[in-house]
């Protein structure tokens, strides 16, 4: 306090300046008047009264409501009802990709994103022109909101004082600004950007660049699709970008792709595929369902999902496509099939070339719905010989788009480290972790070292950040406008759903500032839409994008012919490569994403960690074991990873996923500092320029040290009775058989209305033996019923299920509603297996991500989970030696609750904790659950999920005090990005798939609220909603007109483990699978390479009757015995 | 007459002529009861029962740490996961309620039937029923996730609830018939220790010991009036706690026989469970009794006819264990379920193959042993079988409730089930309670019904036929 102020005079109240006697009087007497001398006339009976009442008050005084601070709404915002979530369309570029979204909100956070309904890329539209009530998205979609609650981000920006962080604001920075070297004509500066298809950030970047013309610009991604332009670059002269559409596809090769996820455009891909699958449309429409090859290294999801799958060394594809090209050049030339002989992989290509030339049917025309993918990892030669062959089979399937010139990712990071070394004064860098991710070889770490200034701007604190002096705060793209091109080219717009949570910018925002303005990101944005008149720009912020802007194909032709590889088709290779693919993680910038850390890999079923995969063969050969660490050595620089032994990758082929092992991202994904350790390797290390995907020479060696996988499927190493038993029980849990076989079927049983049977003809089907009687092979009496009283009409392929003829389906006692019949239908014929779903569900329910150990110990949560079989060619099964099965099956199964009518998990429950809801959903009341887990033991489908611990770090009764690892309030900004409609559930509780209750509840409510009928398609679950294949379908059985209803009436449809009689309200729709009969399988007999026939081997499962799967088996076996 | 039994101090000689005694060394009445009270009140008791009690201790405060850290983190201390709901803790329920039976049979059947020989070993068996209730009590209560809970299992008409439990839940019906078992095996036991507790009363030494016995024996005078009360009740309550002794094994086994999961599902589980409980307490009536009555004295009153009777019993239900475990393999091949031959041969050949054949040794083919008189008699021989006995025991709880749950229907969801260090230290802390309480009963409890001893034990001449004249 200063003088001036002591000298002031200081007063309580106007009595006390006033000193009245009165206030003389007051401040003498010791209690208030009154208080002194008791009342008259207190009798012994008031008395008493007086104190028992004062006793019971004092207790009241106690109890005291917790203090919250509170700001109420005095008026309420148009349009908000408070506790209703609101839906806004935005578009974000995250993790590589323009992703336009609806982002569902609550009380303004946003809890769930979802693809744009209406966006081209996302949207899905059925065969009746109606659209999904939200759009297709992936599990990294789903996955983002976590990222913008994460605690690990950053608080704000900081600056690097003596090896100490001193926080500072972005006014300190931008007075900063000009010190750090920022000013001027920029020379000395050097920039290195995340590349981005923003119009705004381009636009500051010019303008920046010209007010800065020293300054150095460079665009740095991880990932990119740069082979693939360079490649149709060097076909076509022109920098484009293949658009495909597979939904009228025939045959499908894909060489080392996985389109169905591991692309940009995956969810139209994939949507496109599934569509081409649908057995029911394709026999309506006189034509096969389409045929998937895949040729790769390691096994993806659409690897998983084709017909014939052929693992084949990723270095060896340039090869395989340079033979491919030959025989499909071949083919067209003579204008007929090219002779189908030789090894079995000459006849294998020999075929490859004839289907896409001729079509399945191989005599026809193939009318251009045949076309070939390559993957992103594969060089540019690939992508050209791609191009050159989808040109020569005239494949109508890819469409090309033109695209700004760019300069690739290697070359323009090369060159910024060249930059940098000559001598750069400031380094900004935008985004991304170069530090973790930039080539080996360039020593991108020591290069900055001698940079002064080094600014890096970033969501939160990462490898790069602690090479830098300046951290600047990025914000989550949720939290700015932002602008975008999507893959199809059209513009997009992202709004802000939420202001940034912590003092973050955007890169405009960022940008603008270093140019001295102090642009806001709405003016930014606006500005370079400057051509849009409000309404238009209204409507583009309410579609997030301008409809109608999608690039225009280029019509394009002559594609160059690529020079021979140096490695012919076919040669011998002793070599050991590894092959760098994208996993769940990303580029590892969702490390810190516990989501995206848990959830499975499709085929593996990892979680927590990228092994090194390989195939029993190699990995006997460098004598690596499962569980155990192998050391790989890349040109001196090593690594060591966690060894999967995963038959189906191709011979001498490693296959690991980058994105693991960050040392500085936070309490997931691993933290230096905080003590935590990375998950995962890093493979940074064995990664340069010149083998950036794909390394040719790899020195692998058993280390022998132990390593333990996590993985939600298969804990341990399976013995010989279990083998046996998965195997006899495989065909009753999965339904599928071939095409054929339902095309036979349906005209049997007139499944289509118009269907001409005249039309077949074309088809070949007499040549597979099927004559009219064809159905007392099956077991058919006259009527169509089997002896176990099915109606055999209904079901294709036929009941596998154990039935008694005593046992009928329980008569129940109590009575449903009659309005309302909650079930689920999944496709499997429409399923990739991709696991969007599984983090759809995640984000909806609330469903806590329990770690890495506790998932060894299968404590996993997820409420959806993808079953994952493998299936060996029945030869090397029935010897004993499944594991040398060079091409096994991959078949998965989404598996949820099942909701059973008389669910067994209720009945053994003591506290009626799960009971059955009228509208016949298995409800689960969480405050009831005292967590006996006898319903868990009793539930066939394993479905139901325990709180072994505290895993929500939710509230309970006791807990050590140190049990919680973040603070409150980071536990606090983690819980915003938790639904409000879903309880959290704390240890000791018993947990599953309520078929999303809560939008069942609020469809009904919005329903009667606005008194109109509950719409037949209107409530969808989460991993119905996402779900870019729309395999999944949720509604009203007892509405005729609900999807659901007819879904669950479909031929296909089969109830799993339906022997147990429990009413079981999710159904499947068998899967439509179509082998081609004469592809060649590769058959090993002690070291032998022999083969035999697909068709004789596998034949189609459905009638794999005992008996002649034995003739089979002896036919395998003479076959092998001959060779 | 020649030798008598009683001369040569061995009444495992079969001698048609003549009953053998049950009371050796020429004890008489009062010799009976200075033997058993000896056992409180003559000289300091022997080294090892403060060895044994220390030790006991030692585990048992063990145990509570580990329900005290249980409670604080939440059941994931254990090894339990997604398709082995339930772990060693049911294992562990399961085998101390199977403990828990000899005690009950051996005071009520075996009394109803007129065995007399059961009149030294009852009350000692009679306690380690009781106290292996308790162990068996714990773990359900602690299993359960959320243990402050528990008592939501119980039909009280509260508003907080708003509902009764579901009565179609065996697991509800195992909360009634463990809780019945207990409060009638705890009132047998205490009744029928009330005259002696007098005994011990009126030769108490200290203030303490005075009152305390005083309150417990209930104003015992040994009056004619109390010992007609006495028997009537004793019948009575020996009656009601007769089904018990096979109901509540049943029930237990309903808990799994009731479920959909393979090897679960079966019928022949109530009369197995109970013949396996019978045959795993009374091998822990005989682990107890011989080093008991080694330490305490007590070679006259539980003699080695007591014992091999016991081991006959244990040789006979192990046999009919066997006989289950054969009849459960025949029903899955001949039922044709595939889901329940494979869970069969999942348990004798799949991964816990060592649990299965550990088990099928130590039950079916170490009690056969006892077919040998050598065996039945020899302490040190008895014991070692007994134990063996006991593990299989253990293991065949963990095979039934185990290696079903690993591997049922899906097999997507097998996984393999690993103990943590809690649930070892648990299982060895239950023996602790167990063994705690046991040493303390011994020191301060009448170990041998007194009372029930003297009126099997032979009379002199003019007595019997005064008794003969009634």
């Amino acid at each position: 306090m200063s003088k001036a102020e002591s000298q002031n005079v200081l007063y309580r109240s106007l009595e006390e300046l006033e000193d009245t006697p009165e206030f003389q009087e007051f401040l003498t007497r010791e209690f208030p008047e009154g208080a002194e001398n008791a009342p008259d006339g207190m009798t012994r009976r008031r008395w008493v009264q007086l104190m028992g009442a004062s006793a019971v008050l004092a207790g009241v005084s106690g109890c005291r409501f917790e203090n919250r601070k509170i700001t109420p709404y005095a008026f309420r915002p148009e349009d908000r009802v408070p506790g209703e979530t609101r839906t806004f369309a935005t578009t974000i570029e995250w993790a590589g990709n323009v992703r336009p979204l609806f982002v569902t909100s609550y009380d303004a956070r946003p809890i769930k994103a979802d693809g744009s309904p209406i966006h081209p890329a996302t949207a899905m539209i059925r065969k009746d022109g109606s659209a999904t009530r939200l759009g297709a998205s992936d599990a990294i979609t789903q996955a983002c909101v976590l990222d913008l609650y994460d605690p690990d981000r950053s608080r704000g920006c900081l600056e690097k004082v003596d090896r100490d962080y001193v926080e500072r604001s972005w006014d300190d920075f931008a007075a900063a600004a000009a010190s750090l070297g920022f000013q001027g004509d920029g020379a000395g500066v050097v920039v290195l950007a995340e590349p981005t298809t923003s119009r705004t950030v381009s636009g500051l970047k010019k303008k920046m660049l010209s007010s800065m013309p020293a300054a150095q610009w460079f665009e740095y991604a991880p990932i990119n699709s740069d082979n693939e332009v360079a490649g149709l670059k060097a076909a076509f002269g022109k920098s484009l970008r293949p658009h495909y559409d597979l939904s009228k596809a025939e045959v499908v090769v894909c060489l080392d792709a996985d389109p169905l996820v591991d692309h940009p455009d995956a969810l139209k891909i994939a949507r496109g595929w599934s569509k081409s699958r649908v057995p029911d449309d394709a026999v309506e429409e006189h034509r096969q369902i389409s045929r998937l090859y895949s040729v790769e290294s390691q096994f993806t999801v659409t690897g998983a999902n084709a017909d014939h799958r052929w693992p084949v060394k990723s270095s060896h594809i340039a090869a395989f496509a340079s033979s491919l090209k030959e025989k499909v050049v071949a083919a067209n030339k003579a204008g007929k099939p090219v002779e189908v002989s030789g090894s079995a992989a000459e006849k294998r290509m020999a075929i490859l070339a004839n289907e896409l030339m001729f079509g399945i049917s191989g005599t026809g025309n193939s009318h251009g719905r045949c076309v070939v993918l390559a993957g992103a990892s594969q060089p540019a030669a690939v992508h050209q010989l791609v191009a050159f062959i989808n040109e020569a089979i005239g494949s109508t399937l890819v469409e090309y788009t033109e695209i700004e010139e760019s300069s690739s990712s290697l070359q323009s990071i090369g060159q910024a480290v060249e930059a940098i070394r000559a001598g750069a004064k400031a380094l900004l860098i935008i985004g991304g972790n170069p530090v973790y991710d930039a080539p080996a070889d360039l020593g991108f770490e020591s290069a900055i070292e001698g940079v002064a200034h080094k600014v890096h701007f970033s969501m939160s604190r990462n490898e790069t950040t602690d090479r830098c002096d300046w951290h600047l705060n990025q914000a989550h793209p949720m939290e700015v406008w932002s602008d975008s091109v999507a893959y199809d080219g059209s513009h997009c717009l992202g709004q802000p759903m939420i202001a940034p949570l912590f003092d973050a910018k955007s890169t405009a925002e960022l940008l603008s500032l270093l140019l001295g303005g102090t642009g806001e990101g709405s003016e930014l944005v606006r500005s370079a839409f400057a051509s849009l008149d409000d309404s238009a720009w209204s409507q583009l912020v309410h579609d997030g994008f301008v409809s109608g802007s999608a690039a225009k194909p280029v019509k394009l032709q002559g594609a160059k012919e690529p020079a021979k590889p140096s490695m012919a088709w076919g040669a011998e290779d002793d070599r050991i490569e590894v092959v760098f693919r994208t996993g769940n993680l990303y580029d590892g910038r969702l490390a810190n994403n516990g989501w995206m850390q848990e959830v499975p890999d499709s085929v593996t079923k990892v979680t927590w960690d990228n092994p090194a995969v390989m195939n029993p063969k190699t990995a006997k050969a460098i004598g690596a074991k499962q569980n155990e660490k192998v050391k790989i050595e890349v040109g001196g620089r090593t690594i060591e990873a966690p060894v999967f032994i995963q038959p189906g990758q191709a011979d001498n082929s490693i296959s690991i996923a980058i994105g693991y092992g960050r040392k500085k991202v936070g309490y997931i994904g691993g933290s230096i500092e905080k003590k935590i350790d990375p998950v995962g390797v890093d493979v940074g290390p064995l990664r340069n320029s010149a083998g950036w995907n794909i390394v040719e020479d790899a020195k692998p060696d058993g280390t022998g040290s132990r390593h333990r996988l996590s993985s939600t499927q298969d804990h341990h190493v399976i013995d010989v009775t279990g083998k046996k038993a998965i195997g006899d029980r495989y065909n009753q849990l999965i339904f599928e058989g071939t095409f054929d076989h339902f095309e036979h079927f349906a005209e049997d049983h007139h499944l289509f209305s118009g269907h001409d049977e005249k039309g077949h003809d074309e088809n070949g089907h007499d040549e597979h033996g099927h004559d009219e009687h064809g159905h007392d092979e099956h077991g058919h009496d006259e009527h169509g019923h089997d002896e176990h009283g099915h109606d055999e009409h209904h079901h294709w392929p036929g009941y596998k299920h154990l039935h008694f003829d005593n046992i009928d389906p329980i008569p129940r006692s109590w009575k449903y509603s009659e309005d309302y019949k909650w079930g689920m239908t999944i496709d499997l014929t429409r399923c990739t297996g991709c696991s969007a779903c599984v983090v759809a569900c995640q984000a909806e329910n609330n469903i806590a991500v329990v770690g890495k150990d506790e998932v060894a110990r299968g404590r996993e949560l997820h409420w959806m989970r993808i079953d994952r079989y493998l299936s060996a060619n029945s030869t090397y099964a029935n010897s004993g030696r499944i594991l040398d099965d060079p091409e096994p099956r991959v078949r998965t199964q989404p598996v949820t609750c099942h909701h059973c009518e008389n669910a067994p998990c209720e009945q053994v429950c003591p506290v009626a904790a799960t009971v059955h809801s009228n509208e016949g959903l298995n409800d689960m009341v969480y405050n009831r659950c005292i967590g006996t887990r006898y319903c868990g033991n009793n539930c066939p489908y394993k479905v139901r999920r325990f709180n072994y611990l505290n895993y929500s770090d939710a509230t309970t009764f006791v807990k050590y005090p140190w049990a919680d690892k973040l603070s409150q309030d980071d536990l606090g900004l983690k819980g915003l990005a938790n639904n409000p409609e879903v309880t959290i559930r704390s240890r000791g509780v018993m947990e599953k798939c309520t078929y999303c209750v809560q939008r069942i509840q609020n469809g009904k409510i919005g329903a009667k609220a606005a008194g109109r009928e509950l719409g037949s398609n209107e409530i969808t679950t989460a991993c119905q909603d996402c779900c870019p294949t729309e395999a999944i379908q949720f509604g009203n059985l007892a509405d005729p007109d609900a999807r659901v209803a007819k879904a669950s009436g479909d031929v296909r449809s089969y109830i799993m483990l339906e022997e147990l009689n429990i009413g079981q309200r999710t159904r499947y729709l068998a899967k439509v699978t179509n082998p081609n009969k004469d592809w060649p399988v590769f058959v090993l007999k002690d070291g032998e390479k022999a083969e035999s026939s697909y068709g004789k081997v596998f034949e189609a499962p459905h009638h794999a009757q005992p008996a002649k799967k034995q003739d089979h088996e002896e036919e395998a076996k003479k076959e092998v015995s001959k060779a | 007459m020649s030798v008598t039994v009683d001369q040569l101090n061995d009444n495992t000689i079969e001698d048609p002529s003549t009953r053998a005694p049950l009371v050796l060394g020429g004890l008489d009445y009062k010799g009976v009861t200075d033997t058993v009270s000896d056992v409180a009140y003559g000289a300091a008791p022997p080294k090892a029962w403060f060895v044994v009690l220390g030790i006991s201790a030692l585990l048992m405060g063990m145990l509570f740490g580990c329900v005290g850290h249980l409670i604080m983190t939440g059941v994931g201390v254990w090894g339990n996961n997604n398709p082995v709901f339930w772990g060693w803790p049911i294992v562990n329920f399961v085998f101390w309620v199977g403990i828990g039976h000899a005690g009950t049979l051996i005071s009520a059947i075996l009394f109803l039937l007129r065995q007399n020989w059961r009149t030294s070993i009852n009350r000692a068996a009679e306690a380690m029923t009781i106290f292996a209730v308790v162990c068996a009590g714990l773990f359900p209560g602690v299993h359960i996730g959320r243990v402050w809970s528990f008592y939501w299992l119980f039909p009280i008409p509260t508003e907080h609830l708003a509902m009764w439990p579901n009565f179609r839940s065996p697991l509800l019906w195992d909360v009634f018939a463990v809780s019945t078992y207990a409060t009638v095996s705890l009132l047998f036991w205490y009744m029928g220790m009330v005259p002696d507790i007098a005994t011990f009363r009126d030769r108490a030494k200290n203030k303490i010991q005075k009152i305390a016995y005083s309150v417990l024996s209930l104003g015992w005078t040994g009056s004619a009036r109390h010992w007609h009360r006495y028997e009537m009740a004793y019948v009575i309550l020996a009656a009601l706690a007769t089904p018990l002794v096979l109901s509540v094994h049943t029930i237990v086994s309903f808990d799994f026989a009731v479920s959909q999961v393979p090897g679960w599902h079966t019928t022949i589980f109530p009369p197995y469970f109970v013949a396996g409980a019978i045959f795993s307490g009374f091998a822990m009536v005989v682990t107890l009794m011989v080093p008991a009555r080694e330490l305490f004295g007590l070679k006259n009153l539980i003699t080695d006819r007591h014992l091999e009777n016991m081991n006959k019993i244990i040789m006979a239900t192990g046999l009919m264990v066997g006989c289950a475990y054969g009849i459960e393999f025949f029903i899955a091949w001949y039922g044709g379920n595939p889901y329940e031959q494979f869970a069969f041969i999942n348990r004798a050949f799949g991964p816990y193959y060592w649990a299965y054949w550990t088990m099928v040794s130590c039950n079916v083919l170490v009690p056969q042993l006892f077919w040998f008189k050598k065996c039945r008699t020899n302490p040190w021989i008895m014991v070692a079988i007994c134990i063996f006995v006991n593990i299989g025991m253990w293991f065949e709880r963990f095979v039934i409730t185990i290696t079903s749950l690993s591997r049922d229907f899906l097999p997507s969801s097998w996984a393999y089930f690993t103990p943590t260090p809690v649930d070892i230290m648990m299982l060895v802390g239950s023996f602790g309670l167990f063994f705690t309480l046991f040493t303390l009963f011994c020191r301060f409890l009448p170990m041998v019904a007194i009372s029930e001893v003297k009126g099997v034990m032979p009379h002199d001449d003019h007595e019997l036929e005064g008794a003969e004249a009634h």
